[in-house]
């Protein structure tokens, strides 16, 4: 299926937290290749965190192996190397700022390379300007709308120039307009040529990804085209996932006919939505 | 508690000398003006050391309200000082406050110390009003970088100071949305007396510690992801060099200090 080598590959990875005794990943292996858009959905605790914290080597697989560029992350001489090459995005953007400007947090990654001032001024430049930001380099984070602040958390990780970006729910905590805007980046950024895993249990932007996969309590319960997946009834019910507004739309509609007609605009509206 | 209301690491922005002074000159200024206010010993010295500090507040264009807020909450303080010292000390009397005599020398020495308090607040707060929190804590990093050979873990503490400063506004709202949300429930901060208020600000303060740690630990897993390895290899992007503006600040801030512990010295004043 894949023309590429995997620039990410799990092979039967397992992992548990301290005084759980379920297991938060169950025996995954995956493969992502460098340029894919690889959407990962799940319900709330199916393990998708947990995945992408491994990707970066900021958690060990407790059996099996994570390899990032064909390094294993349980080597300690390969983190800052995977580390370079997986950029990680959080939920939340205001504990990812670590610095007391928007240029200097732009930057914090940058410094920590060990880059010259002048190239990290002007990555820093280019990334302030490349996300928006260009005018807000010397703005204290506080000041920043929720927005802002995500695209200087993704600046941040893009000035880097990583090969593979990770966003663990970035969205989220934003409101429709800068989800939006949000989104549009990352597009940008995959169709630039990095690769991009987004994770997310919103299931209107896991549509929008060429390939997904759906976890289940820990384990990789579908991988493969989004169309495929929402077309598939019993899946979404064992995945606890809700279709996508469109799916529950085309589904409505196709069985419009067998129902005597909605008579307002409101009564279509509020069918549609059940 | 609104934004606008925090004083710590605020910062009044600006072009004037002060403004565009290299930090560390600036922190090292401080440092030596604290010490020329205990060496100046006399009123005169004190007088011309406050002439120096109001002119280049002047200078800086900060307006005096900003200077009347970051001065209020000392006020107490600088108060306390002079009144303790009022009645101390003896000498001719000067009036009365009912049957309370005022000395001469207990006025003196008094107003000497609350002015020598007050300049001293006033230098720190010049010093954060005319320089960003950012280079200030830069500047900490890189005087304190020679300790390193001492394994002292001087990057590592600027970063500190660093992280503190950005997370108080940080903190400062979720302890602001916290007492909204108590209050939502019922719950009163600002009646009955001191115990009871004390109790009161407990369940403001357990989930702002459990927000606090979970922040912590994400902040570290940001860090880590960002390939943060402490200060070694790391470089900077503000680099800091020193030019003609900070040898023209250097030689004014040493005529004010060093013409005010002179004169303070010898004046007898």
């Amino acid at each position: 299926m894949m023309s590429q080598p995997p620039i990410i590959s799990l092979k039967s990875v397992t992992f548990g937290y301290p005084d759980v005794r379920s297991l938060a990943l169950d025996g995954v292996s995956l493969e992502v290749a460098a340029g894919e858009f690889v959407a990962v959905a799940g319900a709330n605790g199916s393990g998708k965190s947990t995945l992408a914290r491994l990707f970066n080597g900021l958690l060990l697989p407790g059996a099996g192996n994570v390899l990032i560029d064909g390094k294993n992350t349980r080597d300690r001489e390969n983190l800052n190397h995977i580390r370079e090459t997986v950029a990680m995005v959080f939920q939340n953007p205001e504990s990812q700022i670590v610095a007391a400007t928007v240029g200097d947090d732009i930057a914090f990654g940058l410094e920590n390379l060990g880059l010259p001032a002048e190239q990290i001024g002007l990555r820093v430049q280019e990334a302030g300007c490349r996300f928006g930001l260009a005018g807000l380099l010397d703005r204290e984070p506080h000041w920043l709308s929720g927005g802002q602040k995500q695209r200087t958390v993704l600046a941040g990780a893009v000035a880097m120039e990583p090969r593979v970006l990770v966003l663990d729910e970035p969205a989220s905590m934003l409101d429709p307009c800068s989800r939006k805007e949000f989104m549009a980046l990352v597009r940008d950024l995959w169709q630039d040529g990095t690769t991009v895993v987004y994770l997310s249990h919103d299931m209107d932007e896991v549509a929008r990804a060429p390939r997904m996969i759906a976890l289940s309590e820990g384990k990789v319960s579908f991988d493969g085209d989004p169309h495929d997946f929402f077309s598939r009834e019993g899946l979404m019910a064992e995945t606890n996932l809700r279709p996508p507004l469109a799916v529950r739309l085309s589904r409505f509609l196709a069985s419009a006919g067998s129902k005597p007609p909605a008579l307002t605009l409101a009564e279509l509206v509020k069918r549609a939505c059940a | 508690m609104h934004l606008d209301e925090l004083i710590i690491g605020q910062y009044f922005p600006g072009n004037s000398l002060l403004h565009r002074a290299d930090p560390r000159l600036k922190i090292t200024a401080v440092f030596i003006y604290v010490a020329g206010l205990f060496l100046a010993g006399g009123f005169a010295g004190l007088l011309i050391m406050a002439a120096g500090l109001l002119l280049a507040l002047a200078q800086a264009r900060v307006p005096p309200r900003w200077l009347y807020r970051s001065v209020r909450p000392v006020a107490a303080l600088l108060l306390l000082t002079f009144l303790f010292q009022l009645f101390l000390h003896g000498g001719p009397v000067l009036g009365r406050i009912g049957p309370v005599p005022i000395y001469r020398d207990g006025a003196r020495e008094g107003g000497y110390l609350a002015l020598r308090l007050l300049l001293l607040v006033l230098a720190g707060i010049v010093l954060s009003l005319t320089t960003p929190p950012v280079a200030l804590t830069d500047a900490f990093g890189k005087m304190m970088a020679p300790l390193a050979k001492l394994k002292v873990p001087a990057y590592e503490l600027a970063l500190m100071m660093t992280i503190a400063l950005r997370f108080i506004p940080t903190l400062l709202m979720e302890a602001d949305r916290i007492i909204k949300a108590q209050a939502a429930r019922g719950a009163s901060l600002a009646s009955g007396g001191p115990a009871r208020r004390a109790r009161a600000l407990l369940p403001v303060l357990i989930p702002l510690f459990i927000l606090s740690f979970k922040d912590a630990d994400e902040l570290a897993m940001a860090m880590e992801s960002r390939c943060w390895r402490g200060g070694k290899g790391r470089t900077s992007r503000r680099r800091l060099r020193l030019g003609p503006v900070d040898a023209m600040f250097a030689l004014l801030a040493a005529v004010v200090v060093a013409g005010g512990v002179a004169i303070g010295r010898t004046s007898g004043f």
